[in-house]
């Protein structure tokens, strides 16, 4: 299993409403039993950020596609930290 | 959900009202949310991290969210059960298996459906595949379930329960 | 190429039918309201015949009883007065998952069956059974033993060993009578 972080835009989602209508229910961020959308941000100058887990970078190529992402950068995670707790992903 | 009047009221569920292939009445649960699922780890005192931690839980153990507990599903079935028996029939026996994980947003219904009836030793044994789907279609905790319910005009289901001679 | 060997070998046959010792699953003062209470309320029952003693006494149980398997929860919380099992696990793993190192301090510490002597580390759940033949009523004293019910070793077709173990628990009250008894079966792989 690896992690990566998508850097690109995805049309209509700089709308909180349009965001959260392809993201909130489980089936739009869990993709199948093993592939995950653990997080997306929006940023205020209209890029976004995903990033996913999954068993090869292909099933979250298959997913931003789905999603028409224009993306910029796929690129696996090395470490993270996160509120004060370190995690290396392998 | 079920009210506390309507189980203080519950009319009994006979042997000869079931039907082979009769879906019984489901129970619907959620949307489940994470404070959900911190009360029975709490109820219970599981510590486990994975259930109520989400940074552990989705990068320490690659999960897609802190998860609804196996427990917490291991009781959810009885008490399904229970509640169609009510008021003196009997929720015998349930087998299960942990399939789709269950996570916060997720709604599940649980549900049953008549597979076999047979009368044994004066009692009515019904048999029911069983199941927890959640409301994107994927199953949960697929099972099996015998419940012993009276028939009318026959002995009562005894308690304690004793299996019926021949079960 | 060396055939893998299927895991159930004699050392681990001779564990089927191995009993731990049985056990005193409850806290010393019984079955009581409040833990029955919160844990209703966290399985989100509503039913009378846990809480309403004038109800309950009408019931053929003749007063509140429990859940159908609420007594095999009961043996995992923590004691009274016992070093605290959390502060304990995490100084000795900060990167606990907490429950490795936190289960000890409860009531059911005593009452293990012994490790299987297997290379098979990876363990899944393949499956749980229950029967339910009595609910608990408060002030009951519960206890429970676990055994190897069956142990069933293969190797796949594709070479990889496996053990299916299934443990049984068998919860019993104060004047010996079935309560309630539990499978669990796992996959080690």
């Amino acid at each position: 299993m690896g992690r990566w972080i998508a850097i690109g835009k995805a049309p209509g989602w700089d709308d909180l409403a349009k965001f959260t209508d392809g993201l909130k229910a489980t089936s739009k961020w869990r993709i199948d039993p093993r592939t995950t959308i653990t997080e997306v941000i929006a940023l205020a100058d209209g890029r976004m950020l995903a990033e996913c887990h999954a068993n090869s970078q292909a099933d979250f190529d298959a997913w931003l596609q789905r999603n028409e992402w224009q993306v910029e950068s796929v690129t696996p995670i090395k470490h993270i930290a996160r509120t004060g707790e370190i995690w290396k992903v392998t | 959900m079920t009210t506390a009047d309507e189980l203080r009221n519950k009319k009994q569920l006979y042997f000869d009202d079931v039907q082979v292939g009769q879906e019984m009445p489901p129970l619907m649960i959620g949307p489940m949310t994470p404070t959900h699922l911190f009360r029975w780890s709490a109820a219970i005192e599981n510590w486990h991290r994975i259930h109520y931690d989400q940074n552990f839980a989705v990068y320490h153990d690659g999960l897609p969210n802190i998860l609804a507990q196996g427990s917490w599903k291991q009781s959810i079935l009885p008490r399904y059960l229970k509640d169609m028996c009510l008021p003196d029939g009997w929720p015998w026996k349930v087998q299960f298996q942990h399939r789709a994980m269950i996570v916060p947003g997720d709604t599940i219904t649980v549900w049953s459906k008549v597979t076999d009836k047979r009368e044994v030793d004066g009692l009515g044994l019904v048999e029911m595949d069983i199941g927890m789907r959640l409301q994107y279609d994927a199953e949960s905790c697929p099972g099996t379930a015998t419940i012993v319910l009276p028939i009318r005009g026959g002995r009562p289901v005894p308690y304690p329960f004793v299996a019926p001679k021949g079960a | 190429m060396s055939e893998t060997k299927n895991p159930l070998t004699d050392e681990v046959k001779a564990l089927i039918g191995v009993s731990a010792e049985k056990v005193e699953a409850s806290p010393p003062w019984g079955i009581e309201r409040e833990g029955l209470r919160i844990f209703t309320n966290a399985i989100m029952d509503p039913d009378p015949r846990y809480w309403d003693e004038e109800f309950a006494k009408t019931t053929r149980f003749g007063g509140i009883v429990t859940p159908p398997i609420y007594c095999s929860y009961i043996g995992r919380k923590t004691l009274a007065g016992v070093e605290d099992p959390i502060t304990r696990a995490f100084l000795e793993n900060p990167n606990s998952d907490g429950i490795g190192g936190v289960r000890e301090g409860g009531a059911d510490r005593k009452g293990a069956l012994p490790s299987i002597p297997t290379p098979l580390k990876r363990i899944l759940n393949a499956g749980n059974e229950i029967e339910v033949y009595q609910y608990p009523k408060l002030g009951d004293h519960i206890y429970s033993q676990t055994k190897y019910h069956d142990i069933k070793g293969r190797v796949t077709k594709d070479g990889v060993a496996m053990l299916v173990v299934t443990t049984q628990t068998t919860y019993t009250n104060q004047n010996d009578e079935v309560l309630c008894i539990l499978r669990q079966s796992g996959i080690r792989r």
